[in-house]
């Protein structure tokens, strides 16, 4: 076994974990540094959906590098990934919801 | 300056390659994975760091916030702090020691930090979710 690849997945979770870090911070920030949102509701929203991304991230992260290290560990090909979709289209969302609460506010 | 030795020139009584440049392959992978590992450590540490600034934020939030619940999140986040700052100390250590080979998956500080991170999430999620209840 070459540690180089077990040592590359470790990388990549942390990095992931990393990720789910940065987005449950984001979460606490709009809760409680953005105060000029009119609209309580939206900005509960964005907070809400900062920390439901953050959890299905970190969870999500340790799957991941469970299957990789099995899959590395059979010989057989990389699992494919969800992980990444999931991350795009969350921001994404996280994205318009911030933009309409800037907009209303 | 040296005289010229009579010996024949052979691989054997070359001189040795300067450190650092690999002389064969194996060298080569023995170097690689060296570095993975630093690279590897240094990674648990950033993630660490990122935990400290992380995990105080909520420690301020609880401190200035009228929502007493919050205190609960400070707490958990306390206690998360102390659970990272062990794993990563002791999966550094292991990276650090110069036993090539013998790293491990990691497998063990893997699973108690993505518990430990997932823990902090869960309580964030039901505090804010009580938070909101409360509020409408």
């Amino acid at each position: 076994m070459d540690y180089r690849f077990t040592l590359a997945n470790e990388r990549t979770f942390l990095a992931w974990m990393r990720t789910a870090l940065g987005l449950l911070a984001g979460g606490v920030a709009v809760h409680e540094l953005v105060r000029p949102f009119r609209h309580h509701g939206l900005r509960s929203a964005v907070a809400m959906s900062c920390l439901v991304l953050a959890a299905v991230i970190a969870v999500g992260a340790y799957g991941r590098w469970r299957h990789v290290q099995s899959a590395m560990e059979r010989g057989d090909r990389l699992p494919r990934t969800v992980m990444v979709p999931i991350l795009a289209a969350g921001i994404a969302v996280i994205a318009v919801l911030a933009s309409v609460g800037l907009l209303l506010s | 300056m040296t005289p010229p030795s009579d010996r024949p020139v052979t691989p054997e009584n070359l001189p040795a390659a300067p450190q650092g440049l690999a002389a064969t392959p194996q060298d080569s992978v023995a170097t690689a994975q060296g570095l993975a590992a630093e690279r590897t450590a240094l990674a648990w540490r950033r993630t660490a760091i990122g935990c400290m600034a992380n995990l105080l934020l909520f420690v301020r939030a609880a401190a200035t916030s009228e929502y007493r619940p919050v205190v609960i999140l400070a707490v958990v986040a306390i206690a998360a702090l102390a659970v990272v700052t062990v794993v990563c100390v002791r999966r550094g250590a292991v990276l650090h020691s110069h036993r090539k080979g013998n790293w491990g998956n990691g497998r063990r500080s893997i699973t108690a930090f993505a518990g430990t991170i997932s823990a902090v999430v869960a309580t964030a999620l039901g505090i804010a979710f009580a938070y909101a209840v409360s509020a409408a």
